[in-house]
């Protein structure tokens, strides 16, 4: 397809768009060759700056008659730029299009010079980094997608919402903007979409507390945002309305998109053992507490824990559930059989607690005391390994949802 | 004054309110165990199961009354929880007991796939430990 100089067109996801010839400016960027893939639920406008040839995949890419960016986004970016600004968020409720904005300033600030990175902290839809987890990645040249951006540090989760992870969530976003801090110009929050109600507005608050923002950017379509930044001075403060073009995605592609991700995520995946030795669990009380001999026959293994907090017991397969929770209520115990941790969303973390890779438990041999995990680790980075932080999700191997793990069970 | 930072307080206040709006004990009984099995089976999400409770108790018209469905029968002076042995045009029998239709005030229902209905992409086979 020839497309001139000036003209706009706009390519509605699922659909690929090779650039054959001439220039385009995508997301706030150059692009004179490639070839992109726009996912269901998203959209993306191709501006013509040098005449070419576009070559789309399907019919869902239609001629517009103006910018769907609106000029205030390029004035936006210049006032990063010249103002030094170095810690943006953004904010937004689902589908305003916060990462589509985070793209493009991102690209602009690179075109600028200023080396500026990105924070995803939408563990719902991991754009930068595995499922589950808030990634980091730094813009070494323009993209136009977040999960072609390297990563470059990545705090696991381990599960798709903050909800009920507020501790650790806050933890992941005060060490990765601290690493941020250190290795950029700029860096852009780019947050959760939600935005109402106790849990969101205490999380909120916290995550701008912690990040101290010089520049707070509401993508809004009335006044719904401001109780997030009321405390904060109006110079620091941009309000975008948010674009018409902002499609709402219903639960069923949110699960799709996010089942595309950790399925690509697990794609290369294989099997390591890890022993118990090797590393220390995180995110449970077991290995926190003192071996415990028991007389029981159906008990594989048995921990006394710190003070009040009494014991952990792992019980042989063949332990009926009825049985298994007589003896662990007689013991004060959290516990489980060892096939109740197959499929535990897990994230494989350095001795500073980033994750260097995310896995799915596939066995947890409580007699040869090794765990098997099925993950996308590069060969050679076992030695790295120095935690298991256990998540609130499983997934299969193949790396589609497969339900929660109980917290605190054990 | 805060905010509650953790979402288990949306499952306590619907249960508090369940004792505001029924005076049946067995039929409060079922709707919490109703809560109970929403959280085993979102655990780590309190803010879905206080949400699906919502929506757990739902109400009925007299013509939607089907045979061998448990219900809540709020009349003027009491509420009668139970099977509905026999519908007819006018009436219903629960318990032995002949309501006439007109002087039901309310007909409510145990909602048992709210989950499935609200958010259907968290509905998973729940692991035994």
């Amino acid at each position: 397809m020839k497309i001139n100089k000036g003209d706009i067109y706009l390519a509605k996801g699922e659909i690929k768009v090779e650039i054959k010839s001439g220039s385009f400016e995508l997301i706030g960027a150059i692009f004179k060759s490639g070839e992109i893939n726009i996912p269901e639920g998203k959209q993306m406008p191709f501006i013509c700056k040098e005449a070419g040839e576009l070559v789309p995949s399907n019919e869902k890419f239609e001629k517009l008659d103006h910018n769907t960016i609106p000029e205030n986004w390029y004035a936006i970016a210049e006032r990063i730029a010249k103002e030094n600004i170095k810690r943006v968020v953004i904010l937004g409720e689902v589908d305003t299009g916060k990462s589509f904005f985070s793209i493009f300033l991102a690209n602009r600030l690179t075109a600028m010079n200023k080396r500026t990175g990105i924070i995803d902290s939408d563990t719902g839809q991991s754009d930068i980094g595995a499922p589950g987890t808030i990634g980091f990645g730094i813009f070494d040249k323009h993209y136009f997608a977040l999960p072609d951006v390297p990563v470059q540090k990545q705090y696991f989760i381990g599960n798709h919402s903050p909800g009920g992870l507020f501790t650790v969530f806050l933890a992941g976003i005060a060490k990765i903007a601290a690493y941020a801090e250190k290795h950029t110009d700029c860096f852009i929050v780019n947050t959760t979409g939600w935005t109402h109600g106790d849990g969101a507005r205490c999380l909120k608050k916290a995550k701008l507390e912690i990040v101290d923002p010089d520049l707070a950017i509401l993508m809004q379509r009335d006044s719904e945002l401001e109780h997030l930044t009321a405390h904060m001075p109006d110079e620091k403060i941009v309000r975008l309305s948010v674009s018409r073009k902002a499609t709402p995605t219903s639960q069923t592609v949110r699960k799709e998109l996010r089942e595309k991700i950790s399925r690509r995520c697990f794609a290369g995946s294989r099997k390591i053992a890890l022993p118990f030795s090797g590393f220390k669990f995180e995110r449970v009380f077991l290995g926190s507490g003192k071996p415990l001999e028991t007389k029981e026959n159906e008990i594989l293994y048995a921990e006394k824990l710190p003070a009040w907090e009494g014991h952990v017991i792992i019980f042989k397969e063949d332990t009926t559930p009825a049985k298994a929770g007589e003896i662990a209520a007689s013991y004060r115990a959290r516990y489980c059989r060892p096939s109740y941790l197959e499929k535990t969303f897990v994230g494989l973390a350095d001795a500073d607690g980033f994750a260097i890779a995310v896995g799915s438990v596939e066995k947890a041999d409580f007699l040869k005391k090794e765990l098997t995990v099925v993950t996308d680790l590069e060969t050679g980075r076992e030695g790295e390994i120095k935690f298991v932080q256990m998540g609130s999700l499983r997934y299969s191997s193949d790396g589609n949802e497969a339900g929660f793990i109980l917290p605190s069970a054990i | 004054m805060s905010y509650w930072e953790n979402e288990f307080v949306g499952i306590l206040d619907y249960i508090d309110s369940l004792f505001v709006r029924y005076r049946n004990m067995e039929f409060i009984a079922d709707v919490i165990r109703e809560a109970s099995l929403l959280r085993k089976r979102v655990p780590i999400l309190p803010g879905i199961v206080a949400m699906c409770l919502g929506s757990v108790t739902k109400e009925i018209k007299p013509e939607e009354i089907e045979q061998a469905q448990k219900y809540l029968f709020v009349l003027e002076e009491e509420e009668i929880y139970g099977v509905a042995e026999k519908v007819s045009g006018d009436s219903v029998s629960v318990s032995g007991k002949k309501i006439g239709k007109n002087m039901i005030i309310k007909t409510v229902k145990i909602n048992a796939s709210t989950l499935e209905e609200i958010w259907p992409t968290l509905v998973y086979e729940v692991k035994e430990r």
